[in-house]
């Protein structure tokens, strides 16, 4: 039992950076980050005994913080649409707007300029979300990346490169209104 | 600023990203959410386990109860039985 639990403990220290910044980089905001962050660790607690080896550690709590990151999202998405329905203040809706951007791992200058990619990220699909995620700010190899995924490297290679392709598009749009707006 | 230059500083925005340390109870959070779920699945084995023997309990008391009424039916036929067959 006393083994169980160091094991534990030390599987947190060794992988609370990677859970945390992860998330992060899916929610962009403190407070979720941190309860995905617990809910995986829980799960990682329960399901340890169960895992047979069939891939790396790090590689099984990378797929367990993708999963859980992405089911949050998608609720957190079906919980706004179906308030979309109440009825509302002005003052309400406003709050609602305003950005939640909170990313404390990216340089205060940048914060601004972060928000806008970060929005723009959030609209990709899930695994071009992931694949462009884990590319540019975990800074994985693509055969990483695959294994991670259960993709083939090229599956990966397609998925990245749409993603890029797609930030550009949309990042155009917003220069463009920008300057529609001047 | 021209499109290429803003969409280039918009994408390497990240540049320079940091890892960023969870805060210090994390861990103590996630240790109060284990044992809580500890209890949860123990009341749960209790109600469980009530459950069933309430329903055991229910049935025995039904089936008990339809013997005796079939146990009297049968009585009631019986009588009936001898009085019709009786030949003289």
């Amino acid at each position: 039992m006393k083994n169980d639990q160091s094991n534990f403990i030390a599987i947190y220290n060794q992988y609370k950076l990677l859970v945390y910044n992860l998330a992060l980089h899916y929610l962009q905001n403190v407070e979720d980050a941190e309860e995905i962050a617990q809910d995986v660790f829980i799960q990682v607690h329960q399901s340890l005994e169960k895992f047979k080896n069939n891939s790396t550690l790090k590689t099984w709590i990378y797929r367990i913080t993708i999963n859980k990151s992405l089911d949050f999202i998608k609720h957190k998405n079906s919980k706004k649409r179906f308030f979309i329905f109440g009825n509302k203040s002005d003052s309400e809706k406003e709050l609602q707007n305003i950005s939640h951007f909170e990313h404390p791992g990216i340089a205060l200058e940048n914060q601004e300029r972060a928000a806008i990619l970060f929005k723009e990220i959030n609209k990709l699909t899930e695994n071009q979300k992931t694949a462009f995620l884990l590319s540019k700010l975990d800074g994985l190899s693509n055969p990483e990346i695959a294994t991670i995924m259960e993709l083939s490297i090229s599956s990966i290679e397609s998925l990245v490169f749409r993603a890029k392709k797609e930030l550009n598009e949309s990042l155009g749009n917003i220069f463009e209104e920008y300057r529609k707006k001047k | 600023m021209n499109k290429e230059t803003f969409i280039n500083e918009i994408l390497n925005s990240t540049n320079g990203i940091t890892k960023v340390n969870p805060s210090d109870n994390l861990f103590s959070k996630i240790e109060n959410q284990l044992e809580n779920k500890k209890v949860v699945s123990l009341k749960t084995l209790w109600l469980v386990a009530a459950s069933v023997v309430v329903l055991i309990s229910i049935n025995v008391i039904l089936l008990s109860s339809k013997s005796i009424r079939n146990d009297a039916t049968l009585s009631v036929l019986a009588k009936s039985f001898n009085k019709n067959n009786q030949l003289y």
